[in-house]
């Protein structure tokens, strides 16, 4: 019955794997946060070095672009060169004529009639230039030279032209077959950026040029184009083109980026060249970040998607101005940006990638959580773990421990642990094995001792009983002596006033002068004869009369002297006949009930010591009521109030005879009980004196006995009753009461 | 007339035994001495009927041995000792003869004491022994009153 046993509210076990758990949590969260920053960094170096990575190949990619446009141009260039000397020599109107007509609009363009534009170099010249023979050879090199390098070129760039310095223009863009019929008869060929970018004051290294991004107005593409100058004996004759769609741009460099991140062109002077976010519909010429560039009329820039682009755009390019030379990944901390950048060398471009930093955090922060949530895991599953195994190894055994112990504390010490453990609690086992065998055995002996000790309390029990009845009935015979000493003393000392009474009567008596009445008898005999003169006359006669009637008065006064001594004697033998016959009536040993009337018991006990009472000229107050008889023993009750009234006696003696006063009185004060209280104003009795007085043998009286109250209380017990002792201290008198049953004679009789 | 009175000391609790005392050694019945004469008158001189007077005995009365001490130590001071003293043995509640008499053995050790009870409940045999050599007698309650004024005269040494 486990339920019995005490089960502890809080387990050993728990307790340990919720100290050890929150230990373990603290090292997870502890590893979770080192980890996180751990990774932070990796992640974060990692991601840079992609990035770096990254903008270097593009800008490589990029810049093969216009390497390759660089090669191409200084290919044609050279072809071109040579084509014009070539031509220097050959008359080319026919060749020029079958090729070009005149429009009615003063442009010159290629013939319609013999025309296909997706495989011939198509020529326009704007109207009013002079076509003189030179110019006419030149046209024909360059139609020679673009119809020879356009198509082979075609593979990586959609067009190939070149613009002569006078304003025709010879293009193959298979794409775009009529543009030349397209263009408008005025078109300013000479007037566009891409163009000018190749005049000398331009373009003074004469170097590959890259145009901004601008509408072309004939396609209505938006692209840049890249230019290269030829000059022949120092006079600029011609520009050689490549176009790049912005679209095509687009696609390569801005829409091919990194996850999360994104990429931007942009050129040195702030002109934007690529932007996801650029808006182009309706504009004409392309984003300037900083603002300042100056817009020709009719001129419509693009724009940004909103104020927070622009401002974030113009951080970025201000970032980029500022950086060090060859400082390849720059941080944006207002936008919690890394940017990386690559400078094309041609086109003055910088290609940008954008990586916001919560990308590289946000990483670190997955990882980390993969930790924290490995972390828990292992944590519970070690808990668990550890919580099977404490509960195997440690609490059962402690929980069997304890059973045992309550098993042995509530005196079974048949113990069954498992000792055969080499660990700790085996060790405890078996000690605890030991101890209980060692307390089973000396129970057993206890248990041994005490059978034979209660024997023996039984024996000395007995005995003690035995012992205690012998001194009952000492202190009984004891108590019967007390009496009988008082009974002697006073019947001694009152014997002797009537032994002294009836000796002086009986002297007076003798001492009587009757012989005197005989002695005149005889002399008045002597002289009858003249008795009347010896009676008058005679000296000795004249006296006689008088002497008679003297004599009379002396022998009344006598007998009455005699009378009163007589009368004495009566009361004194009175009052030994009631002595004695208060003795007789309840010294006799009879101790059997019998109905007695209380309130003559207590007019016996205050007879017995009347005499003492009287002498010690006591005051008495009696309010004794006469109640139904009842049962009791006779002789023990008087034994009782006899002693109370005797000791009360005493105890009044040091205080003046005036106010000695005793009250007895007799009170039934419940239905079924009676007290008799004895009440003195004597010496009092001290608190810790009022159980003593009750002990054997206790006196405080040199002659007394120390049965006197010892007995007493014994006996009221034996009759059912109680005596008890108040005083409130020294000098106050004392009250002894002697409570009894009240069992009224009638019931017992019926019985 | 012609010596002062022999002083006694009573010392008993009991006031009935003092008046026996003075009843038997000092009888209140004094000589009526009209009568002697008017007698003498008559019938002429007869001396030998007639006895000797008054009883040579002062009587005195202390209820507690402590007072009876007092009493003995104060009439020596006044130079005039008791000659004799009747010494009760019960007298509760305080010294009881034998204890009144060691304290008058000192006080007065050539006083001749009488012990007397009316029960015996000591050793006369003990009390001899102890106070062995000193002046003392037993007198018996109840005692004679022939043999109670011999014994007094007897040790008052008044004849």
């Amino acid at each position: 019955m486990p339920s019995r046993f005490f089960t502890p509210s809080g387990s050993l076990a728990r307790a340990s794997l919720l100290k050890m758990g929150v230990r373990i949590a603290v090292v997870i969260a502890l590893t979770t946060f080192f980890s996180y920053l751990h990774m932070l960094h990796t992640l974060r170096g990692e991601a840079l070095q992609q990035l770096e990575r990254h903008v270097t190949e593009r800008s490589q990619r990029e810049q093969a672009i216009f390497l390759l446009a660089q090669d191409n141009h200084t290919l044609m260039k050279k072809a071109l060169e040579a084509r014009i000397q070539a031509w220097s020599q050959q008359d080319p109107n026919p060749r020029f004529d079958s090729l070009f007509a005149q429009l009615p609009d003063g442009s010159v363009r290629s013939r319609l009639e013999s025309f296909d534009g997706t495989r011939m170099v198509v020529l326009f010249i704007p109207r009013g230039v002079v076509l003189d023979t030179g110019l006419r050879r030149r046209i024909l090199a360059a139609h020679d030279v673009v119809a020879q390098y356009g198509p082979a070129f075609n593979a990586r760039f959609m067009n190939t032209y070149v613009t002569l310095a006078e304003g025709p223009i010879l293009l193959w863009w298979p794409e775009r077959p009529n543009w030349s019929l397209e263009a408008a008869p005025d078109y300013p060929s000479t007037g566009y950026d891409y163009y000018a970018m190749s005049l000398p004051e331009r373009n003074p290294q004469r170097r590959t040029a890259w145009s901004s991004v601008f509408l072309d107005p004939v396609s209505r593409y938006w692209m840049v184009t890249a230019t290269t100058p030829l000059d022949m004996e120092g006079r600029h004759v011609a520009a050689v083109s490549h176009d790049v769609l912005l679209d095509e741009l687009m696609s390569r460099s801005i829409k091919d980026h990194l996850p999360s991140a994104y990429n931007l062109l942009v050129r040195d002077d702030g002109q934007l060249i690529a932007h996801p976010e650029l808006k182009l519909e309706g504009a004409t010429v392309g984003y300037d970040i900083p603002g300042t560039a100056k817009l020709a009329e009719g001129e419509v820039p693009a724009r940004l998607n909103s104020e927070t682009q622009q401002a974030h755009l113009r951080a970025i390019f201000e970032r980029l101005k500022n950086r060090e030379p060859h400082e390849l990944i720059l941080e944006l901390p207002e936008y919690d940006e890394h940017l990386a950048v690559a400078r094309l060398e041609g086109p003055q471009w910088n290609f940008v990638t954008v990586l916001p930093q919560s990308v590289v955090s946000s990483a670190a922060f997955r990882s980390a959580r993969y930790v924290l949530l490995f972390g828990i895991g292992s944590l519970l599953l070690e808990l668990v773990i550890m919580y099977w195994v404490m509960r195997q190894e440690v609490s059962r055994p402690l929980l069997d421990f304890t059973q045992a112990t309550h098993r042995v504390a509530a005196g079974d010490f048949q113990v069954q642990l498992d000792t055969a453990r080499r660990d700790e609690l085996g060790q405890l086992a078996r000690a605890f094995q030991t101890m209980s065998d060692k307390v089973r055995h000396r129970e057993e002996e206890l248990r041994k001792a005490n059978e034979s000790l209660e024997q023996r309390v039984d024996e000395r029990t007995r005995e003690l009983r035995e012992v205690h009845q012998q001194l009952l009935q000492t202190a009984r015979h004891a108590g019967m002596a007390e009496i009988a000493t008082n009974v002697l003393h006073n019947v001694g000392n009152v014997l002797n006033s009537v032994y002294t009474s009836a000796q002086v009567a009986k002297e007076r008596v003798v001492a009587l002068r009757l012989e005197q009445v005989s002695r005149v008898a005889n002399l008045m005999q002597e002289r009858q004869a003249d008795l009347g003169t010896f009676l008058t006359q005679d000296e000795r006669g004249r006296n006689v009369v008088p002497f008679l009637g003297k004599l009379a008065h002396n022998l009344l006064e006598e007998r009455q002297a005699v009378l009163a001594l007589m009368d004495d004697v009566g009361r004194y033998t009175e009052h030994i006949g009631d002595i004695v016959k208060v003795q007789q009536t309840h010294a006799r040993p009879p101790r059997l009930t019998e109905p007695v009337q209380l309130a003559e018991l207590v007019d016996d006990a205050l007879r017995i010591n009347a005499a003492a009472l009287v002498r010690h000229q006591v005051r008495l107050e009696k309010h004794v009521p006469v109640l139904t008889p009842v049962l009791t023993d006779k002789h023990k009750v008087l034994m009782i109030l006899v002693n109370l009234i005797s000791n009360a006696k005493y105890a009044m003696d040091d205080i003046p005879e005036k106010q000695r006063r005793l009250s007895v009185r007799l009170v039934r004060f419940s239905p079924k009980h009676v007290r008799i209280e004895i009440q003195d104003n004597g010496v009092g009795i001290a608190p810790e004196m009022l159980t003593r007085i009750f002990q054997y043998g206790f006196s405080t009286r040199k002659e007394g006995h120390g049965f006197g109250l010892h007995s007493s209380a014994l006996a009221a017990q034996e009759l059912g009753g109680t005596l008890l002792a108040h005083s409130e201290g020294p000098g106050h008198g004392a009250t002894f009461t002697l409570e009894l049953p009240f069992e009224p004679i009638s019931d017992k009789r019926s019985a | 007339m012609t010596l002062s009175k022999k002083r006694i000391l009573i010392i008993d609790d009991s006031e009935a035994i003092h008046l026996d005392f003075r009843r038997i050694l000092c009888p209140e019945r004094v000589r009526d001495s009209e009568l002697d004469q008017l007698e003498d008158s008559i019938f002429g001189e007869v001396p030998s009927s007639r006895s000797t007077g008054l009883e040579p005995f002062e009587v005195d009365s202390a209820f507690q041995g402590q007072e009876g001490l007092e009493k003995v130590k104060e009439a020596q001071a006044h130079g005039r000792p008791y000659a004799l003293a009747f010494l009760d043995y019960r007298m509760p509640p305080g010294w009881n003869g034998i204890e009144t008499l060691r304290h008058l053995r000192q006080a007065a050790p050539s006083l001749q004491v009488v012990l007397c009870s009316a029960y015996s409940d000591y050793s006369w045999q003990e009390i001899a022994q102890e106070f062995a050599g000193s002046r003392l007698e037993e007198l018996r309650k109840p005692f004679n009153s022939q043999e109670l004024r011999q014994l007094a005269h007897r040790l008052t040494g008044s004849t």
